[in-house]
């Protein structure tokens, strides 16, 4: 009798397995687009092969602030205060400029109560993958409007919206990040791809990702179910995504794809889908935000790409090194050294 | 007893009381921020002092440098004097200087082999030739990933009040960030390591010359071989030293 030994688990290229890169058995509702979205960051990582202990997850308050427990286990994290991710996401990814930092937010914690701290987060290009799971509606709070429910989106009890929602997106591009793109929690190929260019992005990524709550916002009525998503999703372009790592060269047909370099070697290449559209040309791509607000479209796609937008820390010009890992006789300055400072003040 | 009470008792008491007085009243301004500070000292135990450092022992104290590699289509990107070293060759030269140093390993240059780590493990006779001419513990391949000195130019405010003026300076500022992979003799990772080193050149008020680019460039690289060098320390266990080079 023989017995049939399982098979290897498949390694990435620094020889951990997807099991690393999991998390906690996830407590939200069944079908909730924020787990799609947590399986989509598990393999984002493990594809990149990019050590757990390097990644620092961040989240705010809200059904979409519970799921960094779901996934990287092995990083370090922080749940903080409703809408204040970006304060912590800023001094940790200062303080370490090592990490990898994710942030997970919903409608209501970035659009909301975390608008102020959302916009400086952005202007100051910290480097943070910044996934909004935007929903529409407060889940935690039984479903009440967020501030990104459309304009004539009805609520599961009856009732519609009036207010003007806040275009997460276009907010992001007119306070200049470098890398801007929305898409759909059912769109699992072009939510990885986007994902893993968001991370190897050096700046503030935003990813504005329609997640269904099942629960309170997933009727006939609401521009925010999986049957409105999937009926009027419009990508603007295929997008692939080839890490640095990897030596293959693809085939491509000339004058379909553009590729966009990073600056590590990585591309990003979209391969048209009969559009014309340019995700460098800002003029363009607010243009046509714009149209796509009024004609009500719902465009999904990296939206815009500025791959070599100098980060924070550069711009402030601070050291690699995590600062814990610096000896005293690099934090202090020796008593010629102050005097010298002081001097180019007077 | 009020605050304002307690602080009128310190007051009262001549120079030493209005000294505690003083202090009191620090104390006090000071409290205001507990909260904040608390908030502060909650971020920094959680991420701040959260530590990249990975498991960084290799299986032995002897490794081989097999291969440094930058695409050529990034290389084009790289402006380098006349006779200046390619990042490639400055990398693997810095490299096997900083891991040796203290004699922390011994490194042998094994780039000769003309084994990529794609193929240890995989290319029978090219691995078996390679742990023959340079038996090791470990085998070190290098990527780099975006190296460059860029031009930079800043303004600087000089002097105060009136006589306050803003000079333009300029600069080139190194920047290299490389991936290092180790490997075991049959192929294995054992770990991959990215780091990133940067060097300013001074800061003129005319802009340098090229000579200085390329400087800034290799500085930056020699930092980052530094960097990579110091995560690293050699394990109790491994292969007997390598063997010198005979003819």
């Amino acid at each position: 009798m023989s017995a049939t030994l399982p098979a290897a688990p498949k390694t990435n290229r620094i020889g951990l397995a997807k099991a690393d890169y999991e998390g906690a058995k996830s407590t939200l509702c069944l079908g909730c687009g924020h787990d799609v979205i947590t399986k989509q960051i598990v393999t984002a990582f493990f594809e990149l092969g990019i050590e757990p202990r390097r990644v620092a997850k961040f989240s705010g308050i809200g059904c979409s602030s519970k799921t960094p427990a779901y996934f990287l286990n092995r990083a370090w994290g922080v749940n903080a205060v409703h809408g204040r991710m970006p304060s912590v996401a800023t001094g940790a990814l200062l303080a370490n400029p090592e990490l990898v930092g994710i942030g997970v937010s919903g409608d209501g914690d970035t659009a909301s109560i975390g608008v102020g701290q959302f916009v400086h987060l952005v202007r100051r290009n910290i480097p943070l993958v910044y996934v909004v799971e935007n929903n529409g509606v407060y889940g935690l709070t039984k479903g009440q409007f967020s501030a990104t429910a459309d304009v004539g989106s009805t609520l599961k009890g009856g009732g519609a919206n009036d207010l003007v929602p806040i275009d997460i997106c276009g907010l992001a591009i007119e306070l200049g990040c470098g890398f801007v793109a929305r898409s759909f929690s059912g769109d699992m190929k072009q939510l990885q791809s986007i994902l893993q260019a968001a991370i190897t992005h050096r700046g503030t990524s935003v990813i504005d990702v329609i997640s269904p709550c099942v629960t309170f916002n997933d009727h006939e009525g609401s521009t925010k179910s999986y049957k409105y998503a999937k009926d009027h999703e419009e990508p603007l372009h295929d997008i692939g995504f080839v890490p640095y790592f990897d030596d293959t060269v693809a085939e491509v047909p000339p004058g379909e794809v553009r590729d966009v370099p990073f600056p590590d070697g990585s591309v990003v290449r979209f391969h048209s889908v009969g559009r014309d559209y340019d995700p460098t040309d800002k003029d363009q791509v607010l243009a046509t935000l714009h149209r796509s607000r009024t004609a009500k479209e719902f465009l999904t796609g990296i939206l815009y790409l500025e791959p070599e937008k100098p980060s924070f820390a550069r711009l402030l010009n601070t050291v690699e090194e995590p600062l814990t890992t610096l000896g005293e006789e690099r934090l202090r300055p020796s008593r010629e050294a102050l005097a010298a400072i002081l001097e180019a003040y007077r | 007893m009020t605050r304002v009470a307690k602080s009128r008792r310190f007051q009262a008491r001549g120079a030493a009381g209005s000294e505690s007085a003083h202090n009191h009243r620090m104390i006090q301004s000071l409290r205001t921020l507990r909260p904040g500070i608390a908030l502060l000292a909650l971020g920094l135990f959680a991420t701040g002092c959260a530590t990249t450092a990975p498991e960084t022992t290799l299986p032995g104290r002897n490794l081989a440098l097999i291969d440094v590699q930058y695409p050529e289509s990034r290389m084009s990107g790289v402006a380098m004097a006349a006779g200046e070293e390619t990042p490639t060759a400055r990398m693997g030269k810095s490299l096997i200087r900083e891991l040796g140093r203290d004699g922390k390993f011994q490194v042998v240059d094994a780039r000769g082999a003309g084994v990529r780590p794609a193929e240890l493990g995989k290319d029978a006779a090219k691995t078996a030739a390679l742990v023959r001419s340079a038996p090791a513990d470990a085998y070190l391949g290098v990527r780099l990933l975006d190296c460059a000195a860029r031009a930079i130019t800043e303004t600087e405010r000089r002097g105060s009040g009136p006589t306050a003026v803003e000079v333009t300076v300029y600069l080139f500022r190194g920047e290299c960030t490389a991936e290092m992979t180790a490997y075991d003799p049959t192929g294995k990772i054992l770990k991959v390591l990215q780091k990133s080193g940067r060097w300013d050149s001074p800061r003129q008020e005319r802009p340098d010359s090229g000579a200085m680019q390329s400087q800034a460039l290799t500085n930056a690289v020699d930092n980052t071989a530094n960097r990579i060098a110091r995560e690293f320390k050699p394990g109790q266990a491994g292969a007997p030293a390598a063997a010198p080079e005979t003819k």
